[in-house]
């Protein structure tokens, strides 16, 4: 359970972000500094391609050196430069609140890391808590400066509620018109499965990175004996009689669950990186860059 | 069944409590997790086992009922009548002979007493519950080691005692002593365990019809099964089946030593005899044996002095103990032999020609004026073994060794020993010796047919006496022996018969000298091992010491004791009790030497060692009996083809039975192993 006295941000975090971003620097130095390029052609100094001219086009873009080469009107594009926009989904529900170290506060030190990487380099931030009872959302933010807007707002998330994913991003998908970067940090433990939601984001456009945060306890329970289970997102009780029969069978399923969402994020080209609790925050950020899902 | 503590059965009361704690269980744990989404997938694949889920929380409940039942059963002791029906009465018969003692491959170098005694602790391992053994050894007697008992401790303190032994195969006494207690106890069996290398015909028929049962009791004895266990195999095998010493028929100082080796294998034998003198080897002769074959030989030219002969097989065959055998040569000292005599040369030449003897030669005159009063009771034993009268009587008779040749007729009133009362009669003229004890050691190897005799007279012998020659009308020649005296006397006047110029006449002083010196031309000091040694204990170093009965017999001298030193320093030290010394661990071949030492007072004189009687100057080596085994059976090691068969027969011996302890422990056992299985179930979570 969450230690309520347990800060997510102390200085020693605050150190931690300023060495990541230092690193990512270096990580990404040799590619495209600082902006994230946008797919989409566009007005801008660095040429991209070529097509045909049509009518209404814009003289000042045809290409007058192959016409007289080729003697065919031909239109240079260049690339359409834009600002990137990054959503942070952060599962602000009950089950996050689990564990020695709970998983909400290693999910915003790294929705807190992620964002500091991306107000520096320009990018405009967004953060959105969900669970069934309601989101919050801080609203978009850029710049290097509102690292502490972002940290306030992080530091007063509370895990509450049960997880709903499908309703929670039917919720932002409404609310957020502008296509982006969407990281959803969260343990994705809905009983009515995480395809749907999922789904919902990947229907929008949106790019999706997925932080998959768990407990070392969920992965390997050291559960023998007789247990009155209780579930902390609905109190639901149930009289188990656990042997280790039943402990391998749990971490079968368990492991079939996580196979599952691998697959399901290969075939929609998500990404996709899983943690526990005990792994330090900045190795799971530094493997987010090494991977390069998150700033390409 | 019965119980032997019914009242146990209360504690079956406990059974209340135990279900009373079974329903008003632990409440189980509280434990919040983040998600019960994978406990309810799990569970709900489990739901098709519920009937099992229910069972086994009862098999928790079960198990512990069933382990107080268990506890509760086996403090009440249950007995079960089939267990005390089917209980056995063993008798293990250990052969102890020498044949035992072979080493071979087959008993992985190791004795076949010692595989008998494993085999018979292995035996003992397998006794059942109310089960009982005795055991047996084979000795030159049997010997009961233990009682019928199921105390396995004491019976394998019994089978560690027996001792290896160099006697000769002794198994029927045994058989039917073991026999003839099985029969009187239920389930008998009687288990041999021996090489079966020497089985008597009579020992034969009895194994394999079995004795017949004793007919005058009532109740038909039960059957005795029998089991055989056959010990070893190897009959690879050479050694000394006799060797004894007798006194050299061509030198009268010398010994003459007669070896027999037989060689009992199949193959041929080549090896070397070697024989040692006080541990000096002195002779060595090859030998070349084939299979049976036997040779004996004689050693002569030993030592005056005496000494230990040993005669040694330098070959390696599994049987040690008869590669070796030993002798003892006494030492040869002169008879110191009185004649008293007027004038008699036949006589003189006759003593003289014996080299034993130092003879001295007195006249009646000399003898009443020079010995008889220094001797007055004891008549010159000190100085005199032999004294001869020719012709003459003494006043006076003490203990000791006395001829009397011809002696005249003693008036009553001049001597005051009534033996030399003689009751002569009539003077007989040519008296014809008629008849005579060929076998008495005084007229062996002697014919006194024909011999001719000028003067005798007649005489009656006393009561005591023995006649060993007579003529019709009366005996010439008699004997008397007293406690203390021997006495020969002849009626004959030998000057005036032809019999000092016939050879019987030397023969007859030589052997009369030697039956006075109980002394036989096959030497004593020598025995078969397991043989009773008997030792007139005047006569123990009775070379070096001939004045010891005399101290011994003083009111004043302390206790004596006879202390034997045996093959490996084994010592005992016996009590000087009566004349005759009786020793009968003799089991081992080898020299037992005896001496005499006065006892030690060990309340005064604890730390002081048994002081030798003799004066440490002389010579006190003490007497030495040579024990052998030297028999041609024993050497033979192989088994009897005729046993084989029936040790094939036999039932194998049951190892590790079953039932090897009282139903009890059966019990605890199952509550233990039950109590571990329930927590194994637990821990597994098998049971609730």
């Amino acid at each position: 359970m969450m230690n309520d006295t347990q800060s997510a941000f102390d200085s020693e975090f605050l150190k931690k972000l300023e060495y990541l971003y230092i690193v990512s620097k270096k990580i990404f130095a040799g590619r495209i500094k600082a902006e994230r390029r946008s797919p989409r052609r566009g007005v801008s100094v660095e040429f991209a391609d070529y097509r045909n001219y049509t009518a209404g086009d814009d003289f000042r873009y045809i290409d007058w050196n192959a016409f007289a080469r080729l003697d065919e009107l031909l239109l240079k594009l260049y690339e359409e430069r834009e600002d990137l926009h990054i959503y942070f989904l952060v599962d602000a529900s009950q089950s996050m609140t689990y564990g020695e170290l709970p998983k909400l506060i290693y999910a915003k030190r790294v929705a807190a890391a992620l964002a500091y990487i991306g107000l520096s380099n320009l990018d405009r931030i967004s953060i959105t808590t969900f669970n069934n009872t309601g989101a919050e959302r801080l609203p978009t933010e850029r710049g290097k400066g509102k690292i502490f807007t972002v940290l306030e707002f992080l530091d007063q998330i509370n895990g509450t509620g049960e997880t709903d994913l499908e309703t929670a991003f039917h919720n932002f998908v409404h609310t957020t018109k502008r296509r982006g970067l969407v990281v959803l940090i969260s343990d994705l433990f809905d009983p009515s499965g995480f395809t749907n939601g999922l789904n919902v984001l990947k229907f929008q456009k949106h790019e999706l990175f997925v932080i998959h945060i768990i407990d070392q306890k969920e992965v390997a329970p050291d559960l023998l004996g007789d247990y009155h289970l209780v579930d902390v997102e609905t109190n639901q009780l149930r009289q188990v009689t656990i042997n280790e029969n039943h402990l391998k069978r749990y971490q079968a399923l368990f492991q079939k669950y996580c196979d599952d969402m691998d697959l399901y994020c290969t075939q929609r080209e998500i990404s996709l990186v899983r943690t526990t609790t005990e792994s330090p925050f900045e190795e799971l950020i530094l493997r987010i860059f090494r991977m390069g899902g998150f700033v390409s | 069944m019965n119980f032997l503590s019914p009242t146990s059965l209360l504690l079956f009361g406990l059974a209340i409590p135990i279900v009373a704690l079974y329903i008003l269980r632990l409440r189980r744990r509280r434990e919040p997790i983040s998600t019960l989404m994978f406990w309810e997938e799990l569970f709900r694949e489990r739901q098709t086992t519920s009937l099992f889920q229910r069972l086994k929380h009862l098999l928790s409940l079960l198990l512990q009922l069933l382990f107080l039942t268990l506890l509760v059963l086996s403090i009440a002791r249950p007995q079960f009548a089939f267990i005390t029906k089917s209980a056995r009465q063993l008798v293990l018969i250990i052969d102890q002979s020498a044949s035992m003692n072979a080493i071979e491959a087959e008993t992985d170098e190791r004795t076949r007493l010692e595989v008998a005694k494993e085999s018979a602790l292995r035996s003992v391992d397998g006794l059942r519950f109310m089960d009982e053994m005795t055991i047996i050894s084979s000795h030159t007697r049997p010997i009961i080691h233990i009682p019928f008992t199921n105390h396995q401790k004491s019976l394998r303190e019994a089978i560690h005692a027996i001792q290896p032994t160099d006697i000769s195969t002794n198994l029927e006494p045994a058989y039917d002593l073991a026999y003839a207690i099985a029969q009187t106890k239920p389930n008998p069996e009687v288990v041999i365990f021996s090489d079966f290398q020497s089985v008597s015909e009579t020992l034969l028929a009895k194994l394999k019809s079995k004795p017949e049962q004793d007919t005058d009791t009532e109740a038909p004895a039960p059957e005795v099964k029998q089991h055989l266990i056959q010990i070893g195999k190897a009959n690879d095998n050479v050694g000394i089946t006799k060797f004894r010493v007798r006194k050299s028929l061509v030198n009268a100082f010398d010994y003459q030593t007669l070896l027999r080796v037989v060689n009992a294998s199949e193959e041929e034998k080549k090896f070397n005899v070697e024989l040692y003198f006080d541990e000096n080897l002195f002779d060595v002769r090859p030998y070349t044996l084939a299979p049976g074959e036997s040779k004996s030989e004689i050693f002569s030219n030993f030592a005056f002095e005496g000494g230990k002969l040993k005669a040694v097989l330098d070959i390696q065959d599994p049987l040690v103990s008869d590669n070796i055998a030993y002798a003892t040569l006494p030492k040869r000292d002169l008879i110191p032999v009185l004649l008293v005599t007027a004038d008699n040369p036949f006589l003189q030449k006759a003593l003289a020609v014996d080299e034993q003897l130092q003879l001295t030669v007195l006249t009646p005159t000399e003898y009443e004026t020079d010995v008889l009063p220094e001797s007055a009771n004891s008549q010159g034993k000190k100085n005199y073994q032999v004294v001869i009268f020719d012709r003459y009587s003494p006043p006076t008779l003490g203990d000791g060794n006395y001829m009397f040749i011809y002696p005249p007729a003693v008036d009553s009133s001049e001597t005051p020993n009534p033996e030399l009362k003689w009751n002569i009669g009539a003077a007989l003229e040519t008296p014809i010796i008629t008849d005579w004890e060929r076998t008495h050691p005084i007229l062996q190897h002697v014919h006194l047919e024909n011999v001719q005799i000028g003067t005798a007279y007649e005489v009656t012998p006393p009561s005591t006496a023995q006649v060993l020659a007579r003529s019709f009308e009366s005996p010439v020649l008699f004997i008397d022996v007293k406690p203390n005296r021997k006495i020969v006397f002849a009626a004959i006047n030998i000057l005036e018969s032809d019999l000092p110029l016939r050879i019987a006449f030397p023969v007859i002083i030589a052997n009369t000298i030697q039956w006075f010196q109980q002394r036989s031309e096959i030497l004593e000091y020598h025995l078969h091992t397991g043989e009773v040694l008997k030792q007139q204990i005047e006569s123990i170093d009775a070379i070096s010491q001939p004045e010891l009965k005399t101290e011994t017999d003083s009111p004043e001298s302390p206790p004596k004791l006879v202390k034997i030193t045996g093959p490996g320093d084994q010592t005992w030290e016996l009590p000087v009790e009566g004349d005759e010394l009786l020793f009968e661990q003799t089991q081992r071949a080898g020299f037992y030497e005896l001496k005499i030492s006065e006892a030690v007072d060990s309340t005064s004189e604890e730390e002081q060692p048994p002081s030798e009687v003799s004066d440490p100057t002389k010579d006190n080596s003490g007497t030495v009996w040579a024990v052998n085994l030297a028999d041609a059976t024993e050497s033979h090691i192989g088994a009897d083809p005729a046993v084989e068969d029936l040790t094939k027969a036999s039932v194998a011996q049951s190892s590790a039975a079953l039932l090897r302890y009282p139903p009890w422990v059966y019990l605890v056992f199952l509550a233990v192993g039950l109590s571990v299985f329930e927590w194994f179930l637990y821990q597994r979570r098998r049971i609730d």
